[in-house]
């Protein structure tokens, strides 16, 4: 071919958690164990360069809590790094407004660890995003985020567009493909001519605009509600378009409709309205059952 | 893949002021493909009484019949119509009395009890596939995506609509519903039970 | 454009701060068989599923005025339709076309990259890819994360120096050139009505009408293809977008059409 293809062909060829003398069984590439010669986790490619490792904290915590399979042959401990967190985030755009929400309840399982942890965060003036699923991958990709949106912002002199945000936010989560992040991520904002934007993604970086995305575990509650009372689908005689108040409105409502029957939203509601103005937060309760 | 969502559904009841409505979708599905959009789901008991199921569609039919026999038995040995509430019961324990082999099926139904005064009282309730009844005050759905339909019903049904208001609410309902579930929609027909009539309606929705 | 950098985590990239490098490559999970891995994630069974948005029918076909391209716009995660309005051709170029199947992420972020490369042979050789050279670039990528869980069915076309060509290319390696292809959940039922109305000769509008029929029947019998009927039309001086119809529409368009046809039968 005409032109250089740099690709380089990287193996999976990472440890496993082997916890006894025997190891190599089954394995197609070399383990490595705690023993590789850079670091516990490194492993090295056939080409001779650093492959693409799990960060080590991994190594030291799936081996320390996880269970382990006794039996006979290689014991490997179970890799399981995901929580489900659970909550509802959402995100509507009007013609000259943005509002992003979320519930603040965070869980896991039948217990909730706490009733105030927002999912959405301020990006800044003309955006927020918010995010449901992992707390702890959420967290950690909202750091990664601004890390690079600040590295953005130096280089360009400007704040980050929602647009470009959303293309960035799409790569992050890419990077991740084979080994996603557990977020499921809502941006909203105001786009280049000042109209409302809604970005919506799955767990690896697929997105598309849209008026109003939920996600997290009410999903399947109140997307169905908004086509019909934001979106007005199926209405014969098409309504104007909400105003900001209205659609406020409709977001207290339809988070108290996924309160009554998603386990993993309630206590209550933050939520950023975007305008021209800038982003005003307010919050308000939900029930706490 | 469950059993349950093998051949697709979406029901809903829903109580009115003086009336009911029992909604259903009338896609018959072999897990991705469609290959009827004319089957039927939900069924006259008798007047005052209609049955949905949703579920594997060999035991909607099987059971759609058992049911016939059953209530057609009771109607000619007592000479009167099984209430909603009488008819639920028998349903839960056909379908308990297969309990460790169950039906596939999770019913739905519609109906009026006529009180001592003739007045009439809604009725709506369901059971799961071995006939845990549960008697809901507003409304009770069932499907493949129950939750989709959950979400609107919870948002818009207001209790003691007038039938023509009742119909509105539950076809919103049911469409908002159904166009987010890949396996269920492709027609959807509308039965709205009042004292002096059935008005049935067949929606016109999306066909993908 | 966003930085890819990290795609190429060459010894030239040794250079950048540590932080960077950190970051300059596809993290994986710290299992001994991240293939495996992966696919216990998407099990839905799993205590934390993840659903990639899938399902899909597309069509291309090259005929004597061009290369018609048709697709759904449907991504549906399990049984839940996640949304109706997917673009699934994605505008690699003013001339190339690429369509997306199976992973939506995959086939974004991919055949953006696809973009990127194109673009980069342009400026290095004065000159544009040849549909040819497009379609193995990305069948090269795909190929070299075999095993890893990509899932991708895509056709790459578009109109070059050697005239109209059509590229099959999925996330196994295969790259096939073709007159027409399907592909997707919904490819069979599109195949039937495609295959049964295929001409080399049609004019431009019969193909249009074949492309959007054969998809909407797709949509119609397929659960998971839906939405609208997206259409471009590949020409010597570069694609066109034809037309964007919601599938609500085309099928009571088409009843109708089919009961008007039937009482003028009757009538004669």
């Amino acid at each position: 071919m005409a032109f250089p293809m740099q690709r380089e062909l990287y193996l999976p060829t990472v440890p496993t958690l082997t916890v006894s003398s025997q190891m190599h069984s089954g394995l197609s590439g070399p383990s490595l164990g705690s023993h590789g010669p850079s670091g516990p986790m490194a492993a090295r490619l056939a080409t001779g360069k650093q492959a693409p490792v799990a960060p080590s904290r991994f190594s030291a915590a799936s081996s320390s809590s996880a269970a382990v399979t006794v039996g006979s042959g290689p014991k490997t401990a179970a890799f399981s790094p995901y929580v489900l967190n659970g909550g509802t985030a959402l995100a509507l755009a009007g013609k000259d407004f943005c509002i992003v929400a979320g519930d603040t309840r965070m869980s896991a399982g039948y217990e909730i660890h706490t009733r105030n942890k927002p999912k959405t965060y301020r990006i800044n003036d003309k955006c927020s995003i918010a995010m449901a699923g992992m707390q702890a991958d959420a967290t950690n990709l909202i750091k990664m985020l601004r890390f690079r949106i600040a590295m953005y912002e130096r280089k360009m002199g400007k704040p980050m567009s929602t647009q470009s945000l959303a293309q960035l936010v799409s790569t992050t989560l890419y990077r991740r493909r084979f080994f996603p992040i557990y977020a499921f991520v809502v941006i909203g904002g105001l786009d280049e001519d000042g109209v409302g934007s809604v970005y919506g993604y799955d767990a690896v970086g697929s997105f598309e605009r849209s008026t109003c995305c939920v996600q997290g575990s009410g999903t399947s509650l109140l997307q169905p509600v908004l086509d019909n009372q934001f979106d007005f689908k199926n209405h014969s005689i098409k309504p104007d378009e909400l105003t900001l108040d209205e659609s406020i409105d409709l977001v207290k409502d339809v988070f108290v409709s996924a309160g009554e029957r998603d386990i993993y939203t309630g206590d209550s509601v933050e939520m950023h309205i975007i305008t021209a103005d800038g982003v005003r937060v307010e919050t308000f309760d939900l029930k706490r059952d | 893949m469950s059993i349950m969502t093998y051949n697709g559904a979406a029901i809903i009841a829903m109580k009115g002021k003086d009336c009911v409505a029992i909604a259903s979708d009338t896609r018959l599905g072999i897990q991705a493909m469609t290959v009827a959009t004319d089957f039927q789901k939900v069924f006259k008991i008798h007047d005052y009484l209609y049955l949905g199921m949703a579920g594997l569609a060999t035991d909607v039919q099987t059971l759609d019949a058992l049911f016939q026999f059953k209530h057609n038995m009771f109607a000619l040995r007592e000479n009167r119509n099984m209430s909603p509430s009488a008819f639920l019961a028998m349903v839960s324990s056909t379908l308990y009395s297969k309990r460790f082999g169950p039906y596939f099926v999770e019913p739905v139904v519609a109906g009026l009890t006529v009180k001592p005064d003739g007045s009439v009282e809604p009725y709506v309730g369901g059971t799961d596939l071995i006939g845990c009844i549960s008697s809901p005050d507003g409304f009770a759905v069932s499907g493949t995506m129950s939750e989709a339909l959950y979400g609107p019903c919870e948002s818009m049904y207001k209790p003691d609509l007038e039938p023509e208001d009742l119909f509105e609410t539950i076809s919103q309902c049911m469409l908002a519903g159904v166009d987010r579930d890949a396996v269920s929609g492709w027609g959807v027909v509308v039965h709205i039970i009042t004292k002096d009539e059935v008005i049935t309606r067949h929606l016109k929705n999306r066909m993908d | 454009m966003a930085d890819l950098s990290f795609l190429h985590a060459t010894k030239a990239s040794a250079a950048l701060p540590a932080q960077e490098m950190e970051e300059a490559s596809f993290a994986l999970p710290a299992v001994a068989d991240p293939a495996a891995y992966q696919s216990q994630l998407y099990d839905p069974a799993s205590a934390t599923p993840l659903h990639m948005a899938h399902g899909t029918t597309t069509l291309a076909f090259v005929f004597k005025h061009g290369v018609v391209v048709a697709v759904d716009s449907r991504a549906t995660q399990g049984q839940y339709i996640g949304s109706q309005t997917v673009k699934k051709v994605i505008e690699i170029n003013p001339y190339l076309l690429g369509t997306m199947a199976g992973g939506a992420a995959d086939c974004m972020f991919w055949e953006r990259e696809l973009g990127r490369q194109c673009r980069l042979y342009e400026l290095r050789n004065k000159e544009r890819i040849s549909v040819r050279a497009a379609s193995k670039i990305l069948g090269n990528i795909v190929y070299n994360y075999k095993g890893m869980g990509l899932s991708m069915g895509t056709m790459v076309t578009g109109c070059d120096a050697s005239g109209f060509s059509l590229f099959y290319v999925d996330s196994d390696g295969t790259r096939l050139e073709g007159q027409r292809f399907s592909v997707g959940s919904g490819s069979t039922f599109a195949y039937g009505v495609l295959d049964s109305g295929f001409r080399w000769d049609m004019e431009p509008e019969e193909a249009y009408d074949l492309a959007r029929r054969a998809i909407y029947h797709a949509t119609h019998r397929d659960a998971y293809s839906g939405g609208q009927v997206n259409l471009y039309h590949v020409r010597e001086e570069g694609w066109v977008k034809i037309s964007a119809d919601n599938v609500f529409d085309l099928h009571y368009g088409y009843a109708a059409e089919a009961a008007a046809e039937a009482d003028a039968e009757a009538a004669a």
